[in-house]
């Protein structure tokens, strides 16, 4: 056993590049000659090369759910293009009185915050079921996955009070928004941009979306406009409903 | 941001950085490649996501850290790769999707002799539970250093971290084995 032990961690230094070039020659020599402990590296390496893969495995889900919800944003997108183009033709038809009204009125931030805002798919803990047990994390992911925002911010809260998370915030931040706390939405989105380095775009998007229901049109446009640069994640978004806007 | 920025943000933020650089350049690639592979939309995507979870495991596997050409360069390279694959393996090209490319892409990578059994640990894996399955993924891919992975699972220390492991270890082993006796003719 102790002997196993002491294999396996020469092994696990060895493939992780941990030896001096004395210790490798020395161990090199000894996976040549000693069977068993072959065996034991060639087990050891291939658990860790299924632990590989399925991680892959469920980054590809991810990625996969996230072009999903990219390709909803593509067609919802090209719908309100046509839509314009419908309406700048009957404005025409119908006259320059109409269509000085139209240049002239003040965007809707409501009507605009329904058109554009969609929860932040939950892409951060992929939902197995049956596998969600007690562990709080799980439970969280799995009530905001199923639409029960209510359940998701009892348990966000919770797990925020163990540990911040810029993940944790971004989708308690979408069910604030649903749910009608936008203060503190609007807070959930303010920490991530000043406490984390990831996930920014995501949490100006929301952030923005926030401004918008509460009819700050101005504040919107101008987390919007920091969106906007051509690099970002959601520039295309940010255009559209810019254009709206102005 | 800039290609170092973007390889960062992979290595740092599981899906953040992994978004930023999927949405980067998810239409030039897609459309580069349904000219290239004379394909459809939906296979092009298969090949994006394939050539995507590549470059991830490449940075994860320090393979990045003195990148010759731009990323995207070497993006559009691991494309062409799969391709190339694809068209020697003509056989099995009818089937090829992303879950197809990223099991040869493992398979071609690794001093496993019995490669058809990684796939085995890997089913086992995603039924091994918590808090094995975060400890191992966390300690084996993500590289961590028991020291973060006792403070982030809230072990007492990193000698009951090592520990557990150990023993998630030997549960892992020992699901595979029962799967692969259940697997073998």
């Amino acid at each position: 056993m102790e002997n196993r032990l002491q294999n396996i961690d020469w092994i696990e230094k060895y493939l992780n590049r941990g030896l001096t070039p004395d210790e490798t020659a020395w161990l090199e020599m000894r996976l040549e000659s000693d069977a068993e402990l072959r065996a034991l590296y060639q087990e050891r390496l291939k658990l860790i090369e299924g632990i590989r893969l399925a991680h892959l495995q469920n980054k590809l889900t991810y990625l996969k759910n996230l072009d999903e919800a990219l390709q909803r944003d593509q067609k919802r997108h090209r719908l309100f293009s046509v839509h314009w183009k419908t309406a700048a033709v009957a404005a025409g038809m119908i006259g320059l009185i109409t269509a000085s009204i139209l240049i002239f009125r003040q965007p809707d931030a409501v009507e605009l915050y329904t058109t554009y805002f969609e929860p932040y798919p939950n892409l951060f803990e992929p939902i197995v079921r049956g596998q969600q047990g007690e562990d709080p994390r799980a439970l969280a992911f799995a009530a905001y996955s199923a639409g029960d925002y209510s359940e998701a911010r009892i348990q966000f809260h919770k797990l925020l009070v163990i540990k911040k998370e810029a993940d944790v915030l971004l989708l308690l931040g979408n069910a604030n928004l649903i749910l009608g706390h936008d203060g503190e939405a609007e807070n959930n989105f303010l920490t991530i941009l000043k406490e984390f380095s990831e996930l920014h775009s995501q949490a100006k998007w929301y952030l923005a979306m926030c401004y918008l229901k509460r009819g700050e049109l101005e504040k919107a446009k101008i987390v919007l406009k920091e969106l906007e640069r051509p690099d970002a994640s959601y520039s295309e978004k940010s255009a559209d409903l810019l254009n709206q806007i102005q | 941001m800039t290609d170092l920025e973007l390889i960062l943000s992979i290595k740092n933020d599981a899906n953040g950085g992994l978004e930023e650089v999927y949405r980067a350049f998810r239409e030039e690639f897609t459309r580069w490649m349904m000219r290239y592979a004379h394909c459809g939309e939906e296979t092009a995507r298969e090949y994006y996501q394939a050539a995507i979870l590549i470059l991830y495991d490449n940075v994860h596997q320090n393979k990045l850290e003195q990148l010759q050409s731009s990323l995207k360069t070497y993006l559009f390279g691991i494309g062409k790769n799969l391709v190339r694959h694809d068209y020697r393996e003509d056989k099995r090209r009818q089937i090829a999707g992303a879950e197809y490319h990223l099991l040869q892409f493992i398979e071609t990578h690794t001093q496993v002799q019995q490669v058809d059994q990684i796939e085995v640990v890997s089913r086992s894996f995603h039924q091994l539970g918590e808090p094995c399955h975060s400890l191992l993924d966390m300690f084996y891919y993500q590289r961590k250093h028991l020291e973060e992975i006792a403070e982030q699972l809230h072990y007492k220390n990193t000698e009951t971290a090592k520990n557990q492991k150990y023993k998630c270890m030997e549960r892992l082993r020992k699901m595979t084995e029962t799967a692969m006796a259940q697997w073998k003719p």
